[in-house]
């Protein structure tokens, strides 16, 4: 078992709160990803819970047992750095025995264990070799068998991918599913990839100057953002969002924009007191919520670019001040300045206040937002 | 423009003909002294080159393999064998204290940020002044704990002098080395010592190799604190080689060519056994992180 | 006139062929981007079109002028590169105006000011004139060093790879923003770029390159639906082509060289899926992976020990083990030799 559970953990260096009060909840067996710009406190988040990092305030649980006293190497979690930290000066084969040194297992053990790991990692004819002299992937799987050998309760993974090409990097996405899908632990995963994170992930946290954002399913973060910023960090290319103003009438909500309205179907009540009343919001729509509309009747735009992509067009449209996108199939043929109208998807509308939180979402849902336009 | 390139490189190659002569000079004039018989070492009115009768003779009056043979009264003997002895052992301790304390001190200073900002610039300066200028109070100090003429008080001054070295070249190679590699060993197991020794240590081999040749190089060529510090029971080979021109013996060029030659030796040697870790090391740390 | 010719420019580091033998013309006025993976040689030749580099034979005209011994100064080009390399002491308007205070003769101040104003809006910094360009975002910085570069009104801008360090949303941004300029202005623009989604969304015409060579010189959707060769279908394309043995698939296909073997390729938005049983189903495979990206998932399968990536839609998600049939429309088959790897005409392609 190892559910790892992190309490109001706060990290100080200096000025700057890289960890700020932060809570999670991860269970066991699961593949977690904290997902966020550089500096957001991923590292750091890594490091406080493998004790590398002690922190000023708050507790970690390894299944209900505090460990935040406890020496890292005794935690019995793996660590793959960043920039891998294999020992230079030893073979493939004493990196990857090395944790069961220090853990005095009995040789034939530690040999066991080595092939073994090299076996699920593919790289068993490398084991003579040092580190100088592999590939960047191949170093990776190193990393990683290092961690591998030692069994341990959790993994965590610091950006492992970030230094491959792009084409091992989706390959290696592939063998990691599978081998934390085989393995069965948890695994801790960071990385600023939204499509990493997307892909591989059972839960994602989105995690922006130290602070949890949003702990959920890919499919939620994707279709139901708590606020702007998470809904801008997935997605590509990312979610447009619309300036309009908001008025509430009869428990209702109302977001009004020179070309179109966006009212809500159904009794809102709590969430319009979140807004002020007249106040700037936004509508958030994703650009492949966003058609183009042959027979013209629809919201009135000027295409202001196009990005002919191959698989699909992106078309850029003026909307009043604003330019959002739209995602098109690659057939279509616009030209600059042209006059299109368009027209958005109602069960995939998101509304937000003006300081970014998500007042309501149609998440998919029908019945939720009715769309007009002139 | 053709005209201009050639008169550049004739100038380059004068100069440097020029330069190789001025720092080669002495040593091809040491070469040549350390073979030649006494009657060659400075005859009135002519000077000689390249020596006539070349001989062996002051390598063995050197290395105590004859007996003593000038023309000038001998006050003490030629043989140099102790001498030697006495500086590998004295050079040798005070770079394995030097090491030993200064290794250690640059790991703190570099991975855990000991003494702040300041310590490393405190430890520097140790090394700003020269020894000599505290030389006198320094023979007082050991006089009184009784470690005048001792190996200790040797190694204990040596050590001392050169540690500030160890620490300011140690630190920029631990600099260099990633932090990841040290805590990787932590995450694996290790406690911070062993990390220290396992992980970290072997990965800077070629800087301390680098270190302990550069250091060792200064304790073997000291001249001033072992005569000041030492009289006949410690007495290392630069200073024996000094007292090979005392009033009485007069100058005996010979062996004393012979002689420094002989304690080219030792670091020449030592730089070509460690010779694959110094080609890395010799960056001499200058790359910070 | 800003046309831009390279005439079998080559370029010879002693021991590296970087550029070899490149033939490229665009007209006045047109967005060329060079694509190609690092150390391709893309760089090394834009460095060349700006004259910090010299060719080692061939030749670059503007024109009809060659430039080869023209110093970059005089070649009125702008450049912008990857890190921004702006002023950090001076505010967003001083660095904005400054290729116009060193011009001789001065303009006025009037003059520079509108422009200044002028440039801050096409480039999105109207509103931070004033402000001290240290204490700036990365990203508009990146919008300063553009606007620094379009003030001067070069008749060709260079930009080296300008937005790779920047965030996502931004570059996506950007790529909107840079096409609607171009259009605007009507400069030639020369963009040096490792990802494929920015030479497509922005370019009018790419050249591909790998280890130096030319690929394919050609508009963005012919590169991408006629690529000339293996390398260009499998570098050109968000989610990767797929490559198959045309032998074991069961689709017509053409002979490669001498009778040899050819390489079947499909990108993965083009095939279709239906049940495992179907007459329609070309092949049927089984599910490996599935990959939510969102908006669409990618699902991997597995076919004969071959990997096949194919795009689906997240309401009709498949299960990992499901067998499935895929479809392969025989109009969107691309077809490369083994041994030249050049591309084949299909039986049944125009």
């Amino acid at each position: 078992m190892a559910r790892i559970r992190l309490e109001g953990v706060t990290k100080r260096f200096g000025d700057v709160v890289a960890l700020n009060d932060l809570s999670l909840d991860i269970a066991d067996g699961e593949f977690f990803t904290v997902l966020g710009p550089p500096g957001a406190g991923k590292t750091t988040l890594l490091r406080t819970i493998v004790g590398l990092e002690k922190p000023d305030a708050g507790e970690i649980y390894l299944d209900d047992r505090p460990i935040t006293r406890v020496y890292p190497g005794d935690r019995n979690i793996a660590l793959v750095f960043q920039n891998l930290a294999l020992y230079p000066d030893k073979k493939v084969y004493d990196n990857l025995a090395f944790p069961l040194k220090q853990a005095k297992m009995p040789r034939d053990e530690i040999r066991r264990r080595v092939e073994n790991a090299a076996g699920v990692l593919h790289i068993e004819r490398l084991l003579n070799r040092k580190p100088a002299k592999l590939s960047g992937g191949e170093r990776q799987r190193v990393a990683l068998g290092r961690a591998l050998v030692r069994d341990p309760r959790a993994y965590l993974l610091d950006e492992p991918l970030s230094a491959l090409d792009a084409l091992l990097r989706l390959e290696m996405r592939a063998e990691l599913k599978h081998l934390q899908r085989d393995l069965g632990r948890t695994l801790v995963y960071v990385t600023h990839d939204q499509v990493e994170a997307m892909s591989m992930s059972d839960r994602i946290a989105v995690l922006r100057e130290g602070v949890v954002q949003q702990v959920d399913v890919p499919e939620n973060i994707y279709h139901a953002p708590a606020n702007r910023f998470v809904a801008t960090v997935v997605g590509s290319p990312p979610m447009n969002f619309i300036a309009v103003k908001v008025t509430g009438a009869n428990g209702r909500l109302r977001a009004e924009h020179e070309s179109f309205e966006v009212e809500s179907l159904r009794d809102t009540g709590e969430s319009l007191q979140q807004l002020a009343e007249g106040g700037v919001s936004y509508v958030g729509i994703r650009p492949e919520d966003v058609t183009i509309v042959e027979d013209g009747k629809g919201i009135p735009t000027t295409v202001y670019a196009t990005e002919p992509l191959g698989g699909e067009t992106i078309i850029d449209l003026e909307l009043g001040h604003q330019v959002i996108k739209s995602i098109a199939p690659p057939t279509i043929a616009l030209q600059t300045d042209a006059k299109v109208a368009i027209r958005f998807d109602a069960q995939r509308i998101h509304v937000f206040d003006a300081a970014g939180r998500s007042v309501m979402s149609a998440a998919g849902a029908d019945g939720v937002f009715k769309v007009s336009f002139a | 423009m053709e005209g201009h390139s050639t008169l550049k490189a004739f100038g380059r190659v004068t100069a440097i003909v020029l330069i190789g002569i001025l720092f080669l000079f002495p040593l091809y004039w040491m070469i040549t002294m350390s073979f030649k018989p006494q009657s060659e070492w400075n005859p009135i009115g002519k000077t000689i080159w390249w020596p006539q009768n070349p001989t062996l003779d002051n390598y063995k009056q050197v290395l105590g393999l004859t007996n003593q043979n000038t023309q000038f009264f001998q006050a003490s003997s030629t043989d140099a064998t102790q001498p030697i002895i006495h500086s590998f052992i004295a050079a040798g301790g005070g770079t394995i204290l030097a090491l030993v304390a200064g290794v250690l001190a640059a790991y703190g200073i570099a991975r855990f940020r000991a003494g702040g900002k300041m310590l490393p610039f405190q430890i520097l300066q140790l090394r700003m002044f020269p020894p000599v200028a505290i030389i006198i109070p320094l023979l007082i100090m050991l006089a009184y704990i009784h470690l005048f003429d001792t190996f200790w008080g040797l190694w204990l001054v040596y050590g001392a002098v050169t540690f500030a070295f160890v620490v300011w070249l140690m630190r920029s190679f631990f600099q260099e080395l990633p932090r990841e590699i040290g805590e990787a060993a932590i995450v694996d197991g290790c406690s911070q010592w062993g990390a220290f020794f396992k992980a970290v240590l072997p990965n800077v081999k070629g800087g301390l190799a680098a270190t302990a040749l550069f250091v060792f190089i200064l304790n073997w060529s000291d001249f001033v604190i072992a005569l000041v510090l030492t009289t006949d029971k410690t007495t290392t080979a630069p200073v024996f080689l000094n007292s090979l021109q005392s009033a009485a013996a007069g100058q005996e060029y010979g062996p004393q060519a012979a002689l420094g030659l002989i304690l080219i030796l030792p670091p020449a040697i030592l730089g070509l056994a460690i010779q694959r870790y110094l080609v890395r090391g010799l960056t001499f740390g200058a790359i910070k992180r | 006139m800003a046309s831009i010719r390279l005439d079998q420019l080559t370029k010879d580091f002693g021991g590296l062929l970087a550029v070899d033998h490149v033939d490229v013309e665009i007209e006045d006025g047109t967005f060329l981007a060079l694509l190609g993976p690092s150390g391709c040689g893309k760089t090394t030749t834009m460095n060349m079109i700006a004259g910090l580099e010299t060719p080692t034979s061939g030749e670059i005209y503007f024109g009809d002028r060659p430039m080869s011994r023209v110093p970059p100064g005089k070649r009125s080009v702008g450049f912008v590169f990857q890190n921004y390399a702006i002023f950090t002491h001076m505010t967003v308007a001083q660095n904005l105006s400054f290729g116009l205070r060193v011009r001789k003769p001065r303009p006025s101040k009037t003059e520079i000011d509108s422009e200044v104003k002028r440039v801050a809006e096409v480039v999105g910094l109207g509103s931070m004139l004033q402000r001290k360009a240290s204490r700036l975002s990365v990203n508009d910085m990146q919008k300063v060093a553009l606007g620094r570069s379009m003030i001067v009104k070069p008749s060709i801008f260079l930009l080296d790879e300008p937005f790779s360090n920047l965030d996502a949303a931004f570059r996506a941004y950007m790529r909107a923003e840079l096409k609607h300029i171009q259009h605007e202005i009507g400069q030639t623009m020369v963009y040096v770029t490792h990802d494929q989604v920015e030479a497509m969304g922005m370019a009018d015409q790419i050249a591909v390159m790998n280890l130096g060579e030319l690929q394919q010189f050609a508009p963005p959707l012919e590169i991408y639906n006629r690529p000339s060769n293996k390398f260009v279908a499998g570098f050109v394309g968000s989610t990767r082509i797929n490559f198959l043995p045309a032998e074991k698939v069961a689709v017509p296909a053409p002979k490669g060289t001498d009778g040899g073997s050819v390489t079947l390729a499909i990108r993965p938005e083009y095939i279709g899926l239906v049940d495992p049983g179907s007459a329609e189903a070309t092949i049927t495979a089984k599910v490996d992976l599935v990959e939510p990206l969102g908006a669409t998932d990618v699902i991997h399968l597995s076919w004969n020990r071959y990997d096949i990536r194919a795009i689906g839609r997240p309401g009709a998600r498949p299960r990992i083990g499901d067998n499935i049939g895929l479809v392969f429309p025989f109009r969107h088959l691309l077809f490369f030799d083994d041994q030249t790897h050049e591309a084949v005409n299909g039986p049944y392609q125009a």
